[in-house]
């Protein structure tokens, strides 16, 4: 086996323009976050998003423009932590295509 | 590929880039399919893996190791960079197998201001405010330059 | 009164779930996940599966916080079997019941998840998504729709975008802060109101006719039941939906 150790900027860097996406974690559990906070910096465009139920890390891409497509069951924070905004705004304006599962 | 349910959902008609209706090849029946996905990249937080990419999950996976069965390759962020050792002695403990994985950083807190059971289990309330209060005020980068401790984009 | 909407809803769901079912709840179902802990504090032998992937986690174990993804839906439980896996056993017909909560309603079981105003594209108000309704909702023999917040924006007679659709073969019910419809011959019909409530009030927040005149009261919740609520949730988590 051979390491495969990274730092986060050399990681982030893998993503291309246009790639898609599956962001792990649910709503605000265990999501990458810190990954998506870090690859948002690159500004990088066009990337599509997958998941069952995305949040917190999946929203930073949407909010930072990095996301045109989304594929999901559920996206959100629940319950008190709502609806998630990134997402919410890029589709609404109609810059994030959502493409439902179930 | 053939999926359960989905009879009555506007869902169906509104995407037919993802959504058909097709005739069972084996019966009369008719089957809602869906494109298969996939993805370029997998991107899992895990609590622990080893420099090679074994990775493994604590409590709920969610549909994380689908999401990297189903990618072309995995990234993996870790609480904790252990011995592949511990895989060894617990295999079926693995969640991602590190021929499946393309890289692995290190990000002790890497789900916060979301959760990491066991080591962080409730959210980061204040952390969620700062994220919406920039994404009202139109701040989204200067919030990103404070949370991943960078100047500007390097 | 001793009770409000959130112990009659959830007493009316938990009361629902009969001995060997196989039931399921998603995410953002504080009052499901108490209804279910209910169940099984009043000894009903029935299967406990949910999104965090525990099968039968110990329902003694409090919630701390409102998400339903969190670790007391996992710790304790006899196995792991998740969401991929349920939806598999939904789609072979093997789930007794699902409890899913909706935005809009119709009176033919019409349900949106999806959007209101604007267009699909450019909605005027994105909302969440179904989250695997329009898969369970036909594949499970019951499907139960919890609402905290009946009004005549939610009960409409026409949904903006039918995420998901009632099979008007299969049992569905409707449970709200002040009423219960079942579904019969493909509408939902009145079958109950809360005690607290009335007919003019039901009729008040219901985007369509009520014809029917002559309806039983909801079962209060009783002592027993109060008390188990109580000690499941004993940090009140299921206020959190209202």
């Amino acid at each position: 086996m051979i390491s495969k150790l990274m730092t986060m900027p050399d990681a982030v860097r893998l993503v291309l323009n246009g790639q898609m996406l599956a962001v792990g974690g649910n709503a605000l559990h265990r999501t990458p976050a810190a990954f998506c906070q870090e690859l948002a910096m690159l500004k990088r465009t066009h990337l599509k998003g997958v998941g069952a139920a995305p949040g917190f890390a999946m929203d930073v891409l949407c909010a930072a423009e990095s996301m045109n497509e989304v594929y999901f069951g559920f996206f959100g924070f629940e319950n008190e932590y709502g609806l998630a905004p990134g997402m919410r705004k890029g589709i609404q304006s109609g810059k994030i295509k959502a493409i439902e599962g179930s | 590929m053939g999926v359960g349910g989905m009879w009555g959902s506007d869902l169906i008609a509104q995407r037919p880039e993802f959504f058909q209706i097709m005739k069972s090849p084996f019966s009369d029946e008719e089957v809602v399919t869906v494109k298969a996905l996939q993805p370029d990249w997998a991107i899992i937080h895990v609590q622990e893996a080893d420099q090679y990419g074994n990775a493994r999950i604590i409590g709920s996976d969610f549909q994380d190791i689908l999401l990297s069965r189903a990618a072309k390759k995995t990234i993996i962020t870790t609480e904790k960079l252990i011995e592949t050792e511990s895989f060894r002695q617990e295999p079926k403990l693995t969640s991602i197998p590190y021929f499946l994985v393309e890289a692995v950083v290190l990000a002790p807190e890497g789900a916060k201001p979301g959760i990491c059971y066991p080591t962080y289990n409730s959210v980061d309330a204040s952390g969620m405010a700062a994220y919406g209060q920039a994404i009202k005020e139109g701040k989204l980068d200067d919030y990103l330059a404070r949370v991943t401790g960078w100047e500007g984009v390097k | 009164m001793n009770y409000g909407p959130a112990e009659i809803m959830v007493t009316a769901l938990a009361r629902e779930i009969m001995s060997r079912d196989i039931v399921f709840h998603g995410l953002a179902s504080p009052v499901p996940m108490t209804a279910m802990k209910l169940a099984k504090a009043l000894g009903i032998e029935f299967t406990f599966i949910n999104i965090a992937g525990g099968v039968d986690p110990n329902w003694g174990n409090p919630a701390v916080i409102g998400s339903t993804l969190s670790s007391n839906l996992y710790e304790g439980g006899v196995a792991d079997y998740g969401l991929d896996e349920i939806f598999d056993l939904a789609c072979t017909g093997r789930v007794d019941i699902s409890m899913l909560s909706l935005v809009q309603i119709s009176p033919r079981g019409e349900i949106n998840m999806s959007f209101v105003g604007g267009e699909y594209d450019k909605p005027k108000v994105r909302l969440p998504g179904g989250a695997g309704s329009a898969t369970l909702t036909p594949v499970t023999k019951k499907t139960l729709i919890w609402k905290t917040k009946q009004d005549i924006k939610s009960f409409v007679p026409e949904v903006a975008f039918c995420t998901a659709k009632a099979d008007p073969f299969k049992q569905f019910k409707v449970i709200t802060n002040l009423c219960t419809f079942v579904m019969e011959n493909g509408l939902l019909v009145l079958e109950s109101i809360h005690p607290y409530s009335n007919l003019a009030e039901v009729q008040a927040n219901t985007g369509w006719e009520i014809t029917q005149t002559d309806l039983p009261l909801t079962l209060a919740p009783s002592e027993e039941e109060l008390a188990l609520i109580e000690k499941v949730d004993p940090n009140r988590i299921r206020y959190i939906e209202f």
